[in-house]
C-alpha cells in the first residue's frame, strides 16, 4: 500500500500545476481574472487542509498503535474554520477574488487526492502482478 | 428571501455535519479497531483512512461554505 506522503507530495504538484496553470490564464485573459485568482486562493486552502488532515491521521493512527501518549483528534473544525477564511477573503474583496471560485476550488484537494489514491494503488496492484 | 436564506444555510451546515460526522466516525473506530487488532498493518490502514476520509469531509465543507454565503446574502 502507498504512504500518505508520498500522496502529499503528489498532491503538491498537481494543485502546483493547477495554481500555476491559473496564474498564466489569469495574466492571459484579464476580464476574467478574479476567477482565476480565486481558483488560486480555494486550491492553496484545500492544500493546506489536506496536510493538516494527514498530519493529524498520522497522530491518530501512531496513538491507536500506542506509539505516541495522549489524546487525538480529526482537526475538522480547523479545515471548516480555514475554508470559511477563505471565503470570508471573497466575500470582503470581491475585485481580487471571484467567490463562487474560491467555493468551488475549496474541494480541489479533496477530488485530487482519492483519484492519486486509486491510481498508486493500481499501479501496485500491477507491479504485483509481474 | 432573508428568512428563507437563514433556513437553507442552517439545513446545509447541520445535515452535511450529520452525514460527516456518522461517516467520519465509522470510518477511524473501524481503523482504530484494525490497528489495535493487528499493529503491523497501520500503513495500509492509516491510508485507507486517509483516503476515506478526504472522501467523506468533501461534502461539508461545500454545504458549510454554501451555508456561509446563504448566511452573508441573507443579512444584506
Amino acid at each position: 500500500m502507498t504512504d500518505p506522503s508520498k500522496m502529499n507530495k503528489l498532491m503538491l504538484f498537481s494543485i502546483a500545476g493547477i495554481v500555476i496553470a491559473c496564474l498564466v490564464i489569469a495574466e492571459i485573459m484579464p476580464h476574467r481574472r478574479t476567477v482565476f485568482h480565486g481558483v488560486v486562493l480555494g486550491a492553496s486552502v484545500s492544500c493546506f487542509n489536506i496536510f493538516y488532515m494527514a498530519r493529524k491521521i498520522m497522530n491518530i493512527a501512531k496513538s491507536a498503535s500506542g506509539e505516541r501518549k495522549g489524546r487525538a483528534t480529526l482537526g475538522f473544525g480547523f479545515r471548516i474554520a480555514t475554508s470559511i477564511l477563505a471565503i470570508v477573503l471573497a466575500i470582503e474583496y470581491p475585485h481580487y477574488f471571484n467567490e463562487i471560485a474560491v467555493c468551488a476550488s475549496l474541494v480541489t484537494g479533496y477530488f485530487i487526492l482519492p483519484i492519486i489514491g486509486f491510481i498508486m494503488v493500481l499501479n501496485e496492484d500491477k507491479h504485483h502482478a509481474k | 428571501m432573508g428568512v428563507m436564506a437563514y433556513i437553507a444555510a442552517a439545513i446545509a451546515v447541520g445535515l452535511g455535519a450529520l452525514g460527516a460526522g456518522i461517516g467520519n466516525g465509522l470510518i477511524v473506530s473501524k481503523t482504530v479497531e484494525g490497528i489495535a487488532r493487528q499493529p503491523e498493518a497501520r500503513a495500509t490502514l492509516q491510508t485507507t483512512m486517509y483516503i476515506g476520509v478526504a472522501l467523506v469531509e468533501a461534502l461539508p465543507i461545500i454545504g458549510v461554505v454554501l451555508a456561509f454565503i446563504f448566511y452573508a446574502g441573507a443579512g444584506s
